[in-house]
């Protein structure tokens, strides 16, 4: 029988739900820190926790995904190598265009929203967010392999 | 540069020597995936990993891969003894 990660429809969805997993528990971290709302974020924080271990174990650990993108280029063989350089290609454009939208709220949040930002109006990148990112640029190049190839569960 | 599309006969050849793919991919020193890939014609192999391929099953590289769609290896050797039978 075929695992749950076998299935590319159910990969994507995981990947879906993963990112989305990541987004909520930045925000509930970053509600917390900066007091927008009592309550919630503890919520969030913990809903958030959850599915996140969930599908990162099912989308990137099981299908050894996380393993696969992180492995050295002599230990893959040619059809491995190319899937690894479009999935990095793909994963630069992306963290790229993040990077800069994330500059452009940042700089209008400053501009127009201080209220939403820290006690002293300050918004800074600050370490929820640098911790955000830097996950991002290591799951980017896999959830894209886990996105658009067929075949990824691994036999290492 | 767009690159030709190439056809192959690996899985007709695979199956006909009774080899799993992943004692061929061990022997061509791939993946087993790559072994999929290659017999569904969704990846095309580098001549490296043509020659091997061509060396394990002792036939000639044009006898294996094609730019054109191959036809049934029980067809061509009609057609060749059709051809010798006219000469």
């Amino acid at each position: 029988m075929m695992s749950w990660p076998a299935f590319q429809s159910n990969r994507r969805m995981g990947v879906v739900l993963n990112y989305f997993s990541l987004v909520l528990l930045a925000l509930s971290i970053m509600a917390i820190e900066y007091r927008w709302v009592a309550g919630w974020p503890v919520a969030g924080l913990i809903i958030g926790l959850v599915l996140f271990v969930l599908t990162f174990v099912q989308v990137y650990g099981r299908t050894g995904l996380w393993k696969f993108v992180h492995m050295s280029l002599d230990q893959l063989d040619e059809r491995e190598v190319q899937v690894i350089h479009h999935s990095l290609r793909v994963a630069y454009t992306f963290f790229t265009v993040l990077a800069l939208l994330y500059i452009l709220i940042l700089t209008l949040g400053i501009q127009f929203f201080s209220g939403l930002t820290d006690p002293d109006g300050d918004f800074s990148l600050g370490s929820v967010m640098l911790a955000a990112f830097i996950y991002l640029s290591h799951i980017l190049p896999a959830s894209i392999i886990a996105w658009s190839e067929r075949n990824v569960v691994r036999d290492n | 540069m767009e690159s030709r599309k190439l056809y192959n006969r690996i899985g007709v050849l695979r199956r006909e020597r009774g080899i799993s793919r992943k004692d061929l991919a061990e022997e061509i020193g791939v993946n087993f995936q790559t072994v999929g890939y290659l017999e569904r014609e969704e990846y095309s192999p580098s001549l490296d990993l043509a020659l091997r391929i061509s060396e394990f099953f002792g036939l000639p590289v044009e006898m294996i891969f094609s730019t054109e769609p191959m036809q049934p290896l029980s067809r061509e050797v009609l057609d060749l003894r059709r051809s010798k039978g006219n000469e």
